[in-house]
């Protein structure tokens, strides 16, 4: 065997590897696709389920609706926590470890020894005093908003746990198809990012497909597997109409259409029809000679007749 | 101390803390002023020596000046420490005697903001920061 040859060989060889992982990355990148479709739907279902807009899904089977059902009561007192945290947050600014600073500093600066004689004066006393005790129900109240948001926290993770549920009984159930009317589709739902970030790898995924099939085309012409020929247009059969309009027998609208988009076809027709008729003239009448009434000079001007009026 | 005490500590015994550090304050002053009124006269006869010498000697070196502020700012602080320690002295008993008729009256216009707070109202840092972001948009 030649030095090309085994060379050429070993080429191939390497070609049909990349094929093979390539045909791998596919497979598995779409497959990743499917789950990633699957986890959009549940989470659409949820989004839909968590805005009170049950009765905008057709077709969902009783057992999934139930859940749904229990997203949705979730959702309420989620919401709710929330609220009651962001009350409290609203009017207790300071985080609990800032508070607990604060309760040390004042409790030093209205008790302790100074350096230097820096003892603070009687208004100033009070206000500390005043401010160490608001900062002790500051504490109490604080507390109770991080209880809130455990709370919120927790019903947010079963929420999301609920996905996979969803997921895996629309798996059982052989996933029907299910008919969300657009009109009601929230943005702005709690699962909404979710979503959008879903969307994303979806779409870094697609576009990873995409860059794999053309390699995959590339590699396959190169092993011979595939041959150029790009898809053609396929040029309607034109014969047969223009016999149909020949023979003087009706058209179809579809006829018609194609005749329209490919005035090829109606061009050879008048063709046909203005050469007959020109054949017979020559015939009857015998070879023409040139008549020319314009005599001398040419003037000059427009030639178009329209604008003849102007000159 | 433990978080916990201090989330705990009731207003009397703050106030209570509060009397003890100024009496056990005011017993130590008349000591802490003489002390101060040394450190005083201590540290202006060494400032007026080092001023008479450098004149005398006609020398005003960079070192010599820098000596010069050294004991001057030495002087200032003991008559600021001797100011302070006065002015305590002289309103310690009234400061005193205030937080007794507490004691003996109540603290409720000192536990406004707390009790505020414990009703579920804004607290005195939220208030002040709206405020401050307020003022900054009316000065825009």
């Amino acid at each position: 065997m030649s030095v090309t040859s085994k060379k050429k060989e070993k080429e191939t060889e390497k070609k049909e590897a990349d094929l093979k992982d390539i045909n791998i990355q596919i497979t598995s990148i779409s497959q990743n696709i499917n789950k990633l479709y699957d986890e959009r739907q549940s989470l659409n279902l949820m989004s839909i389920a968590m805005n009170n807009n049950l009765d905008d899904i057709q077709g969902l089977p009783k057992e999934q609706q139930d859940i749904l059902i229990q997203v949705q009561e979730r959702q309420k007192k989620a919401n709710e926590l929330r609220k009651l945290r962001d009350e409290i947050n609203s009017k207790i600014i300071l985080p609990e470890q800032a508070i607990l600073e604060n309760l040390y500093l004042y409790y030093y600066k209205l008790t302790g020894e100074e350096t230097e004689l820096r003892y603070p004066s009687l208004k100033k006393e009070t206000e500390m005093f005043s401010r160490f005790f608001e900062l002790q129900k500051m504490f109490t109240r604080k507390l109770k908003s991080t209880e809130y948001h455990l709370e919120f926290q927790e019903l947010i993770k079963e929420q999301l746990s609920t996905v996979e549920k969803l997921n895996e009984m629309r798996k059982k159930t052989g996933k029907e198809k299910l008919q969300i009317s657009s009109k009601n589709k929230n943005h702005n739902s709690p699962v909404g990012y979710k979503i959008f970030k879903i969307n994303k790898k979806i779409a870094v995924n697609k576009r990873k497909v995409n860059e794999l099939k053309k390699k995959k085309s590339k590699l396959e012409i190169a092993l011979g597997k595939k041959s150029h020929n790009k898809r053609r247009y396929k040029v309607p059969d034109l014969s047969s109409i223009q016999e149909k309009i020949s023979g003087g027998g009706s058209i179809s609208l579809n006829d018609l259409s194609t005749l329209l988009k490919h005035g090829k076809g109606i061009d050879k027709i008048e063709n046909k029809q203005t050469k007959s008729k020109n054949k017979d003239k020559h015939s009857r009448n015998g070879p023409r000679t040139r008549i020319q009434t314009n005599r001398g000079r040419r003037r000059a001007g427009p030639r178009d007749s329209s604008l003849k009026n102007d000159r | 101390m433990e978080p916990k005490t201090l989330l705990q500590l009731k207003p009397e015994l703050l106030v209570k803390a509060i009397i003890h550090r100024r009496q056990h304050l005011m017993n130590q002053l008349p000591k802490i002023i003489e002390n101060a009124k040394e450190e005083v006269k201590n540290t202006e006869e060494a400032m007026k020596f080092h001023e008479n010498l450098s004149v005398e000697a006609k020398k005003k070196t960079v070192g010599n000046e820098e000596k010069g502020k050294k004991l001057r700012s030495e002087f200032n602080s003991a008559i600021g420490k001797l100011n302070r320690a006065e002015n305590i002295y002289k309103n310690s008993e009234e400061i005193i005697s205030f937080w007794e008729s507490k004691l003996e009256l109540g603290f409720d216009d000192l536990l406004e903001d707390c009790l505020r707070v414990e009703n579920g109202g804004t607290s005195s840092w939220a208030l002040r920061k709206k405020s401050a972001s307020k003022d900054s948009g009316e000065e825009e």
